[in-house]
């Protein structure tokens, strides 16, 4: 009893480790891809993407603005944003921004 | 008290989830893991998410490259990002694989430099649909070249990087053409 206790406390510890918004949570593994933000920009032809990582909850790195996603491909007019969210375990997070525009 | 029957029991859940929910390369299921795609007043965009398998022999850099594809078009867009001590620009990208041979101009995006001696050049080309096709459909390793001025930068991907990767893009083709 005592040992699934622990086991069970060590899973939730870790779970809640590296958490990354997302709007829905998977306890064990998390891929989700959400809307984020919609313009009246009409038309795209061009797809950016930036993204940032968590390890642990204890290292956070990276640039996921909608800025750098829209320079990575050159966008100047964005027409829709999504994110998409990947947790694995609570010991891997990652945030990626998608950005369409043209 | 929880008895050992359900222990092994709740261990037996636990395990049957975490090997069902882990990724696995080569399920057709996890092809959407590779791209995104939208469906706009234009037509469809396809979207192959970074690649980062093509290597550079002497400096080790990486060469990592994304794929846009909006349907009833003949080109697709190619943005990319390579790693020099140069700041000279690309002039231009060439994609070789046994009989396939495409070039294509390259027009930057951005240069930004990372330290003193590492330039990061991004840049964009289009080249036709047709080519990329026959790119992604070589059984053998194929090369990307990109020209500066004063420079040949060839990457290579490893035989079994290519196996994996080019067999899941070229589905991915297929799979765009089928809807096209």
């Amino acid at each position: 009893m005592k040992k699934l206790l622990v086991f069970l406390i060590g899973v939730f510890i870790l779970s809640g480790c590296a958490m990354v918004k997302s709007p829905l949570t998977g306890f064990i593994y998390s891929d989700v891809k959400a809307p984020f933000a919609v313009t009246s920009n009409t038309g795209a032809d061009r797809v950016g993407t930036a993204e940032a990582t968590s390890i642990l909850g204890i290292v956070a790195l990276g640039d996921a603005s909608i800025d750098a996603a829209a320079k990575s491909a050159g966008i100047t007019r964005i027409h829709h944003v999504d994110e998409h969210v990947n947790v694995i375990l609570g010991v891997y997070a990652k945030y990626k921004i998608v950005v369409y525009g043209e | 008290m929880v008895s050992k029957a359900k222990k092994a029991s709740i261990l037996a859940i636990l395990l049957f989830i975490c090997i069902f929910s882990a990724p696995s390369e080569v399920s057709g299921q996890k092809l959407s893991k590779y791209y995104t795609s939208a469906l706009l007043e234009s037509g469809t965009l396809y979207f192959i998410l970074p690649l980062d398998d093509f290597q550079e022999k002497e400096t080790k850099s990486r060469l990592i490259f994304d794929i846009s594809y909006l349907t009833g078009r003949d080109s697709v867009t190619i943005n990319f990002s390579y790693f020099s001590s140069s700041s000279n620009p690309a002039d231009s990208l060439s994609l070789r694989s046994g009989d396939c041979s495409t070039t294509c101009r390259a027009s930057k995006l951005f240069i930004d430099v990372e330290n003193h001696q590492k330039w990061h050049h991004r840049f964009t080309a289009k080249l036709p649909f047709s080519g990329l096709a026959c790119f992604f459909n070589a059984p053998l390793p194929p090369e990307i070249i990109i020209t500066t001025q004063d420079d040949h930068l060839i990457y290579r991907v490893r035989k079994g990087h290519w196996k994996k990767q080019g067999s899941i893009i070229s589905s991915i083709i297929q799979l765009i053409q089928a809807n096209s």
